[in-house]
């Protein structure tokens, strides 16, 4: 269709670098997930808590 | 050491305003889906009025349910979660309050300015280039108030949700800039700098990655952040969660092309669109499950507890839409879905299960802890759960039914494959109509569903007072400066280091020529060995590298924009160098005339490729029913591309030549006339509108610049050119028996339709070495 500059006998080969990529990234990943140290997980886990201790009322030129 | 003991007061109020504002335009593009969606059952629901045609119509409710509904909805999200989780508030009240009020002013831009058909033709991306700019302007203030929020944060570990948000403003901003590209040919005109094929890449880069990074990627940071908080129970599994960020982050960029199968694409790309795609069904279930087992031991409470109900069927949705998606895109599998309500039904699955029961449930969470008050009725949320859930799944269902059925016909043949079994278009259509009517309940119900949360949340804040989130904070020396990273130290590092001189050497190994091959094969596996001996003997090295990237914001930012950047860098690249007008083999577009570009832009402005794309792809039934597949050249003049990705008419790539003119002319004066049972709607305000020929000499100014060979043509001889043409279809519909003056946009949109598949062709290519 155009110039087959580089590309036309390469196809079978993009799939396999894909999987090799995304298999290392899924791999070394997976594997610094796994070596998180326990109190390290739980100090990231439990963030989302303690964020907040008490409201206090909007001021008077905060009103919506 | 010293310590002092600071209250932080939230900036609660620009969560207020985001959320309020997410549900009101929750209910406008809710109400613009269920009438454009009418509009496909009953043409007359078009009112014969240009600003209310489906056309003009679908991109106001794709991008209010987009940008409006749930990028309100995220804003609110992200501003609230984000202070909490760092214990600070927000940089800039100054910036929180542009960033809503330009937000709005964006929107309300939007919603003038499109249904008045001011449209770049590119869809989730029809915005003209001012509001564009704005877009990227506002973007760019909640940025900087994130980031400095971050930097005054007194919480020096960065929770998921937050790396998440920053995956989402960087991703957003390199997507939307690059496919908003535009060189304007007047205040509300422009043009793409990208055209046929190098644009349907861009584009599908684009459409299919602001469905991870802004549909996805900052909902599931407030998935981790609200799911936890409303089951009281941390996340199921911080570490799965950490491999759901990295590996989205790295598959999602790359799956773009499988929106483009079996199309014109080289085929390299499709094959990459659809290996990556594959790839996300790991991570998207990894977080969909993550999400579901945060709530082990709280499933008791899905009985009366709206806001969790509303979660876990988020959640669900977002498991089932990420399951469809990459069993879309395999190949065999999308040549029966592309084009039909299949993706429409998996887009829905999506938009109003995940995101909008995601939006809901955060709304009932906010809602009495925003205004200090217990909601209203939880009856009445819980009501509204069931109204969505039976109207999601009437839509869904509907639109699978449709979109496999209406597939299964036009892709049907007899005769060992040489004929079609259902030749006439719009018998399919007549076939799909109850699904159709049937997406219309559901989606009435989805939004009866939504009223009732309008409501319920009116009743919760009426009279009650607005408050905003404090916590104490004990506010330390910064020891933690040493523990980030600078931007230095996040490259100049082992792990990083490797990583660049092992892909520097593979892509010599597989690009190269006879001697860089060798040599990159060489470094390629030095690079290997060399990193698992260092990895060996400093272990810690590497593991430290990693702790301290989790409190550093800018070196993390920076590798998540290298990450992202690399999947799209690799397929945009190529395409833009190589598949240019000079290279194409085959066949090419012959130029628009002047005439017939003014219809093409009328063509545009119109929205016609909501319905009718310009794409025969490499099928035989498309070929048997359109005429010869589309070649990439076909296209290659064509800014903006029009191939579409919904046939609710047919192809129109080979339409030229196939009528007569006054075919067309009758066609868009009624086509029921032409076509029985038709549900296109009328076009009468192109019989009296004229063509805006005095705006050609800049449009091919612009073109020209773009690169199609058009004559350095004065303004008069432009205007020759197109009296010359006009009355030459004028002529002919009068011999015809059809009265038009000539200056009418009909007969532009006439010359423009005529032109469509016609082509030159160019001799082989030689190519060397071969």
């Amino acid at each position: 269709m155009f110039h087959r500059l580089i590309f036309d006998d390469w196809v079978v080969i993009f799939p396999l670098i894909a999987f090799i990529t995304a298999a290392s990234v899924y791999v070394s990943l997976t594997w610094r997930a796994l070596r998180m140290r326990p109190a390290q997980i739980n100090h990231f886990a439990s963030l989302p808590f303690n964020d907040e201790s008490s409201t206090t009322a909007s001021r008077h030129d905060d009103a919506e | 050491m010293s310590a002092q003991k600071i209250t932080v007061e939230y900036n609660d109020k620009v969560v207020r305003q985001f959320m309020l504002a997410a549900i009101i335009w929750g209910v406008v593009g809710m109400l613009v889906g269920m009438i454009v969606a009418s509009q496909l059952n009953y043409w007359q629901v078009n009112f014969n009025m240009p600003w209310l045609t489906f056309g003009r119509l679908r991109p106001l409710h794709t991008n209010a349910v987009i940008f409006a509904f749930v990028g309100n909805m995220m804003f609110a999200g992200v501003y609230y979660s984000t202070q909490r989780l760092v214990k600070a508030r927000l940089g800039s009240d100054f910036l929180s309050a542009l960033h809503f009020w330009g937000w709005q002013l964006i929107i309300v831009a939007a919603a003038i300015t499109l249904p008045l058909g001011f449209s770049r033709g590119k869809e989730y991306a029809e915005l003209i280039w001012p509001i564009n700019i704005a877009v990227a302007l506002i973007w760019v203030v909640f940025a900087v108030n994130f980031f400095w929020t971050l930097a005054r944060r007194h919480e020096k570990s960065l929770y998921v949700a937050i790396w998440f948000y920053i995956a989402t403003i960087i991703t957003v901003a390199l997507l939307y800039i690059v496919n908003h590209l535009s060189i304007p040919t007047s205040v509300l005109h422009s043009y793409p700098v990208f055209g046929g094929v190098q644009d349907a890449l861009v584009q599908w880069w684009y459409g299919h990655n602001a469905v991870a990074f802004f549909l996805t990627t900052p909902i599931l940071g407030i998935m981790y952040y609200f799911l936890p908080k409303a089951a009281e129970r941390p996340v199921y599994s911080y570490r799965l969660s950490v491999i759901h960020f990295w590996s989205l982050v790295f598959v999602y960029i790359w799956a773009g092309p499988h929106h483009l199968l079996n199309t014109a694409l080289p085929g390299w790309l499709q094959a990459l669109g659809v290996t990556f795609s594959l790839m996300l069904w790991a991570p998207s279930w990894g977080g969909m499950l993550n999400g579901l087992l945060t709530l082990r031991g709280a499933w008791h409470k899905l009985r009366t507890d709206p806001v969790l109900k509303f979660f876990a069927a988020a959640v669900t949705f977002y498991g089932m839409a990420t399951f469809e998606g990459p069993l879309l895109s395999i190949k065999s599998v999308n040549g029966l879905a592309h084009y039909t309500d299949w993706i429409i039904g998996h887009v829905h699955a999506g938009a109003l299960g995940w995101n909008g029961f995601m939006a809901a449930g955060m709304f009932y969470w906010l809602a009495p802890r925003l205004w200090n008050k217990p909601l209203f009725s939880q009856s009445l949320a819980n009501l509204h759960f069931w109204f969505g859930t039976v109207g999601i799944l009437l839509y869904v269902s509907a639109m699978w039914t449709s979109g496999i059925t209406q597939g299964l016909m036009l892709n049907s043949t007899s005769e060992h494959g040489t004929v079609l079994t259902y030749p006439n278009f719009i018998e399919t259509l007549n076939t799909i109509r109850p699904m159709m009517l049937f997406r219309v309940v559901g989606g009435g119900l989805y939004f009866v569903g939504w009223l009732l949360l309008v409501y319920n949340i009116y009743r919760t804040i009426r009279g009650a007072q607005a408050v905003n989130g404090t916590i104490e904070v004990f506010v330390e020396d910064d020891k933690t400066a040493d523990e980030r990273l600078g931007l230095g130290g996040a490259f100049l590092n082992p792990p990083v280091v490797f990583s660049v001189m092992g892909t520097l050497s593979a892509c010599a190994w597989m690009f190269g020529g006879d001697f860089l091959k060798l040599a990159g094969l060489f470094g390629t596996a030095t690079c290997v060995i060399l990193a698992w001996a260092h990895f060996e003997a400093r272990k810690n090295r590497w593991g430290a590298w990693y702790d301290r990237l989790l409190v550093s914001v800018m070196p993390f930012t920076v590798l998540v924009f290298i990450a992202v950047a690399a999947g799209g860098l690799i397929q945009i690249i190529p395409t833009a160098l190589v598949n240019r007008p000079e290279n194409v083999e085959d066949r090419r577009a012959i130029p628009y005339t002047p005439l017939e570009l003014a219809g093409r832009d009328i063509y545009v402005s119109e929205g016609c490729n909501n319905c009718h794309s310009q794409m025969i792809r490499t099928m035989v039934p498309d070929v048997l029913r359109y005429g010869d597949y589309s070649r990439l050249g076909e296209s290659i003049y064509d800014y903006p591309h029009q191939w579409g990705s919904r046939r609710t008419g047919p192809d129109l790539a080979r339409v030229g030549g196939k009528y007569p003119d006054v075919w067309h002319y009758r066609h868009m004066e009624n086509p029921r006339a032409i076509s029985t049972g038709s549900n296109m709607p009328n076009y009468p305000w192109l019989f009296t509108a004229k063509t805006d020929v005095d705006a050609l000499f800049a449009k091919i100014s612009v073109q020209r610049t773009l690169g199609v060979p058009y004559p350095k043509w004065t303004d008069a001889q432009i205007k020759e050119d197109v009296a010359a043409q006009e009355k030459t279809i004028v002529d002919g519909l009068r011999a015809a028996g059809v009265e038009s003056a000539s200056d009418r946009k009909i007969i532009a949109l006439i010359a423009y339709l005529q032109k469509m598949g016609k082509f030159e062709t160019v001799a082989p290519a030689k190519t060397a070495a071969r």
